[in-house]
């Protein structure tokens, strides 16, 4: 469903390097990568590589140290709401209730021109597409660490950005509750084409989500391939880990990360 | 779901076991009362102590009674006199508690949040902080006269070092994580600093607060020893100065008091407004119990 929808690069990532002190080694460097509209794509690799750092690059709160990075041809020179951000680590604000912390966005003066009703319904609309009935008035601390990520993802979707960054977002997680997430971002992705841009080191779940996943390697953090899934959509109901497409690619993926890791072991 | 804190609640409190009787035995109902007044068991046996030394010495002008402290306290709110001296005393410190958290508040945010402003405050407020601000009532009385203004501007000048450096360090300690995804839900840099910052902050304000407060009755006590007419540190003073020891001691208890009185209300807001911060996170019991 979603690759019907690529058109144009939405975002363009030329020779992006990021040295956090001068003189000091690159934690990110030469990356080259088009992420097209509509698309998911994940990026895997070892710890350590700069791909988190990759991450927020995009989303703007950290400054490159060289090349350009663009959404939609203008270079990204902070944070935007076209950008949403969800971290592993839950970043609800835990002074809100569930229903607060995923309104915050739309109670920013920025949102100021909808309408009372046009947000409560979008509130009202995003809870139930992150399955939260009932726990509305909850406070983060009362919420179990799947219910925390669902809150965060609708928090994030509420100011409908182009696209959504997600840093490793079920890493957290316990493996029931990360399979369930993975099910229902993969209905949100497909019923909203929504542009995502992932990182993970779970090769299975990246193959799980993606249109195409970006191998990165560590020393140097840096792009080098990626592999296009041509599994089905809508792949959310239903999808068989045990096709051999599927372990074909997990093997490909493995040798292409495997490599990596031995040459820097 | 289950109700962790109902379990967390039922370790310390046992209730009775099934089958035994609804009401419980004398000897656990005597326990539990006792244990309700535990925490003011040392403010009696000191009280105690303090009636028995009294006795025992039996020289009022070095060791009034407390019965009889009690009684000239009573005296003194009788006559208005410790109506007026509270009066004085209160609207200087809440003066200078007021002055020292409209400025140091804001200071500290923006100071914790930007590089500039800390680096152009840093130093003056490291040289300023260790002056005893007791040394700068005889400047206060040249600048702003005998009246009300140099006491407010001396505990002023004492109180916004707990309440700047409180809130620098809550601000420095707000999650960036949280800043970040903030920032991706398209808000103004004031609204980062009121609706993020400053709540995050809150908890560590309120500590500022705290210390601020108590800090604003010891100087404002030397200060109206100082040069008052009027106060409680004046009337301690003067009780001193008169023989009058009971006033002396009469004048600390109130202060200790009203002290009391101003921290508990200040810690009450703080669990009102920071409520989340004192709730212990549960949610790694959650997780587990949820699945």
């Amino acid at each position: 469903m979603s690759s019907a929808l690529h058109r144009a690069p939405i975002i363009v990532a030329t020779n992006v390097g990021k040295a956090f002190s001068r003189g000091s080694q690159l934690a990110v460097t030469g990356v080259n990568l088009e992420i097209q509209a509509g698309e998911f794509l994940c990026i895997v690799g070892p710890s350590g590589c700069g791909k988190t750092t990759f991450l927020l690059m995009v989303a703007g709160v950290v400054a490159l140290s060289y090349g350009r990075l663009a959404i939609e041809g203008a270079t990204i020179q902070g944070p935007s709401r076209d950008r949403g951000l969800v971290f592993q680590e839950s970043a609800l604000f835990p002074w809100l209730s569930v229903r607060e912390n995923i309104a915050f966005g739309l109670n920013l003066r920025s949102a100021r021109q909808r309408s009372r009703e046009e947000k409560e319904k979008l509130v009202a609309d995003l809870i139930r597409l992150v399955g939260l009935q009932g726990f509305e008035s909850h406070q983060p601390h009362e919420l179990s660490g799947g219910m925390k990520q669902r809150t965060a993802i609708a928090g994030s979707l509420a100011t409908e950005p182009k696209v959504l960054l997600m840093d490793e977002p079920f890493g957290a997680l316990d493996a029931q509750s990360r399979g369930i997430l993975q099910r229902e971002l993969l209905r949100i992705h497909e019923t909203s084409g929504r542009t995502t841009l992932f990182v993970t080191h779970d090769i299975r779940e990246a193959i799980l989500l993606s249109d195409r996943v970006a191998v990165m390697s560590a020393r140097p953090g840096t792009i080098k391939s990626t592999v296009d899934i041509d599994l089905p959509r809508p792949r959310w109901q239903s999808f068989h880990e045990q096709d051999p497409k599927f372990l074909a690619l997990e093997r490909q993926l493995s040798a292409l990360l495997d490599h990596d890791i031995r040459n820097n072991g | 779901m289950v109700d962790v804190t109902e379990i967390a609640n039922s370790e310390s409190a046992p209730g009775p076991a099934p089958g035994q009787a609804k009401r419980e035995p004398l000897s656990r109902r005597l326990v539990a009362i006792l244990q309700r007044f535990r925490k003011i068991y040392s403010v009696f046996l000191v009280l105690i102590s303090w009636e028995l030394a009294a006795i025992a010495i039996n020289d009022p002008l070095f060791l009034p009674a407390a019965s009889a402290v009690a009684a000239t306290l009573w005296t003194l709110a009788a006559n208005g006199l410790l109506v007026t001296d509270i009066q004085a005393s209160l609207s200087r410190v809440l003066g200078g508690f007021t002055v020292a958290m409209t400025l140091g508040v804001p200071l500290g945010i923006m100071m914790g949040r930007f590089r500039r402003w800390d680096d152009f405050w840093g130093m003056l407020i490291s040289f300023s902080n260790p002056i005893p601000k007791i040394g700068l009532v005889p400047l206060f009385l040249l600048w702003l006269g005998i009246g009300e203004a140099s006491k407010i501007a001396v505990v002023a000048a004492g109180a916004i070092f707990p309440v700047l450096i409180n809130t620098y360090n809550g601000v420095r300690g707000v999650n960036p994580i949280l800043i970040w995804r903030a920032q991706t839900l398209g808000p103004t840099q004031v609204e980062i600093l009121y609706k993020v910052v400053l709540r995050a902050a809150l908890p560590s304000i309120f500590v500022g607060a705290r210390i601020a407060m108590a800090l604003a009755w010891v100087i404002l006590i030397a200060a109206e020893m100082v040069a008052a007419r009027s106060g409680l540190g004046f009337r301690i003073l003067y009780g001193q100065q008169m023989f009058e020891t009971n006033v002396v001691f009469a004048g600390l208890l109130t202060i200790s008091l009203l002290g009391f009185a101003f921290d508990r209300l200040l810690q009450a807001m703080s669990h009102r407004f920071c409520g989340w911060y004192f709730r212990l996170d549960q949610g790694d019991v959650k997780d587990k119990m949820a699945n």
